[in-house]
């Protein structure tokens, strides 16, 4: 009996040195491969801020409206997340070839479907970029008319678009890139119907002292010869 | 839209049916079923008594009104001559009503009038507010004559006005336009104006009727196109200009675009003009001068105040494409309720405004923003000019404007400096 456990054990690790001798070149060489992407990576990363820095880079984004929505979320400047796509961004790609290493069948079916998804990705971005360049312009076009109607609350309702327009961009991209489908929609679907149920309210009631304020011009106009009438600017 | 396009076919034959006329009064109307009545017999009256020689037209151009304004113009029955204390004409004055087509507006109304003026072949036309309660027919001679008998090209209109009255023309559109071009003109968004058949189709031949130009931009349009191209330029004292109650209720803010948007946009047409000028001149000034009553008009200060103030709250990120960091720090101080009354200098308001064109012409800003985020501020100054002249008289306040229209002209060239430097956009938080 001793003599057959002897044999088995033999014969296992004899299969698993033979199967790591034909394996562990292809690990070390997958190892090497993201080691020297975690490098490069990383030294991409610091050219590419040193690079963005001095291009002025955060002028630029501040400029296409792209820093604002960032700064609300804590990203206060373009530069660190530049360097830090570049650098991951080499990190994900010495994966492919390290993958391809160890398994060539997994990787390729793995690269295939990634580059089916990357146009997708791409179309998603700039409808999220777009979103962001609208919600700022229609935000401070409701913050100016606000102010100018004299409401109180002129900031609130300038975020509230601009989170209503972000809000929408961001659920039409997930919806392009099929995340969440019916989660991402009828989510949307209950705030904008909260929104909208608490505008009409707000108005309903914001408007009583607007429709006093119209009738009470009304009077007026209809005034005494002697009484004042209102300036005239122009 | 070129040429006759602007007439429909019927009343291009209605036109082509009167032949020739001398002078064309033109009335452009939108629901003023109140008080064109009276601005029709006034100025029928008008081209009775001082053009009895001439062949003359009353022309209505009309915005699609509802309330009969165009069945009044044409149905009005005019008093006898004799009830006017005048001699018959020569000719009968002649009443058209027309729709025009194109942008809804009194731009668009005017372009109308202009057209038929060309039509028939007049040598001077003039355009008279429909809303008027205070035209009467010396109003015809003091616009038209000096076209017809002086040979004047463009003639503005000179009221007597309240105090508080006409506060974007006072703070903004005569000071500007006086120290860019050059020229005294009081009124130049005044609204009612003679100009001669030449001039008029000068006006007509510019492609600008799809713009502000054809809205509320025409006043100051027709001023300083006149003024820049050269045409021979005068005043006429009518007194004071009362209108009908409903007028001040328009937008703000709209008007505001349209004016100002019109006056900043001039500026790119005519900057071959207005940065080589220096200083002013006086325009000339016809009519005999008096001083009328005028109707007492109530300001609520402490309103302006408080929209000024919660503009310098929200709006100084807004405010950051088209100012120094140093004027909005002046903007906040003069905000501080511990400040005491609201008071906008002159200095800093003409820096504003100087600002604000620089930044219109750069397109620091989408350029309606930029004007509409402005009421504030013209708020603000309104609410410390008001203050300001609370005590003084009707000269005082003329002297007070002259002191802010020199610092107007002395200011220029940090105009042309910001003009011409394209300045770096900063991160704008709103």
């Amino acid at each position: 009996m001793w003599q057959t456990f002897g044999a088995v054990l033999r014969a296992s690790w004899q299969q698993l040195a033979a199967e790591s001798a034909v394996l562990l070149p292809n690990l070390l060489a997958a190892a090497a491969i993201v080691v020297v992407g975690l490098v490069v990576g990383f030294v991409a990363g610091r050219l590419t801020g040193w690079a963005a820095r001095l291009a002025r880079i955060d002028s630029a984004a501040s400029r296409l409206g792209i820093l604002g929505p960032l700064s609300r979320v804590g990203i206060a400047s373009v530069v660190p997340v530049a360097a830090r796509t570049v650098q991951w961004t080499i990190v994900l790609l010495a994966f492919v070839p390290a993958l391809y290493s160890l398994d060539a069948g997994l990787a390729s079916e793995l690269v295939g479907r990634a580059l089916l998804f990357l146009p997708h990705l791409a179309v998603a971005v700039v409808m999220l970029w777009a979103g962001c360049v609208l919600s700022r312009f229609l935000g401070r076009g409701v913050l100016i008319a606000a102010v100018n109607a004299e409401m109180r609350s002129a900031r609130l309702l300038s975020g509230a678009t601009r989170a209503g327009v972000v809000l929408v961009a961001a659920a039409v991209a997930f919806e392009h890139l099929g995340i969440g489908r019916a989660t991402v929609l009828a989510a949307f679907a209950i705030l904008l119907g909260g929104v909208t149920l608490a505008a009409a309210i707000a108005v309903g009631l914001g408007s009583q002292d607007a429709v006093r304020r119209w009738w009470a011009e009304g009077q007026s106009r209809d005034r005494h010869p002697d009484q004042a009438g209102p300036i005239r600017h122009w | 839209m070129r040429g006759r396009d602007i007439l429909p076919a019927g009343a291009r034959r209605a036109i082509d049916g009167l032949g020739h006329a001398d002078v064309v009064v033109g009335i452009p109307s939108f629901n003023n079923a109140r008080t064109i009545g009276h601005v029709v017999e006034a100025t029928h009256a008008g081209l009775v008594k001082y053009f009895p020689n001439k062949r003359t037209l009353i022309v209505n151009s009309d915005g699609g009104s509802t309330d009969g304004t165009p069945d009044i113009v044409t149905g009005l029955s005019m008093p006898p001559a004799d009830i006017l204390l005048i001699s018959h004409p020569l000719f009968p004055v002649h009443r058209l009503t027309i729709p025009y087509h194109g942008i809804p507006g009194k731009g668009s109304a005017f372009r109308g009038i202009f057209e038929v003026a060309q039509i028939v072949g007049a040598s001077a036309c003039a355009v008279v507010d429909s809303d008027l309660r205070s035209i009467n027919p010396e109003w015809v001679q003091l616009l038209a004559a000096p076209v017809v008998e002086h040979g004047f090209d463009y003639v503005a209109p000179y009221y007597f006005r309240h105090k508080y009255d006409g506060t974007i023309t006072n703070n903004i559109v005569y000071p500007l336009t006086r120290a860019l071009y050059g020229v005294q003109v009081r009124q130049p968004i005044g609204g009612d104006f003679g100009m001669s058949g030449r001039l008029a189709a000068h006006f007509l031949a510019q492609d600008v009727w799809d713009t502000d130009v054809a809205r509320f931009g025409i006043d100051i349009w027709m001023t300083t196109t006149a003024i820049c191209g050269g045409f021979r330029v005068g005043q006429a004292y009518l007194g004071t200009k009362l209108h009908d109650a409903k007028d001040p209720g328009a937008d703000l803010s709209d008007m505001m675009v349209q004016v100002l948007g019109t006056v900043f946009s001039l500026m790119e047409t005519h900057e071959g003009v207005w940065a080589s000028t220096t200083g002013s001149a006086p325009t000339p000034l016809m009519g005999f001068r008096f001083a009328v009553g005028v109707e007492p008009l109530a300001v609520d200060v402490e309103r302006m105040a408080a929209m000024f103030r919660s503009g310098v709250e929200n709006l100084c990120g807004v405010w950051e494409a088209a100012f120094d960091a140093s004027d909005i720090d002046r903007l906040r101080e003069a905000a501080c309720p511990s400040a005491g009354p609201l008071r906008l200098p002159d200095d800093l308001w003409v820096r504003l405004i100087y600002g604000l064109a620089c930044a219109y012409h750069h397109r620091a800003l989408d350029r309606q923003h930029l004007i509409r985020s402005s009421l504030p501020l013209y708020m603000g100054r309104v609410a410390s000019f008001v203050t300001e002249v609370a005590g003084m008289d009707a000269t005082q306040v003329e002297e007070r404007l002259e002191r802010l229209c020199l610092h107007f002209e002395a200011m220029k060239p940090y105009l042309l400096e910001r003009w011409r430097t394209r300045l770096p956009r900063r991160v704008a938080a709103h």
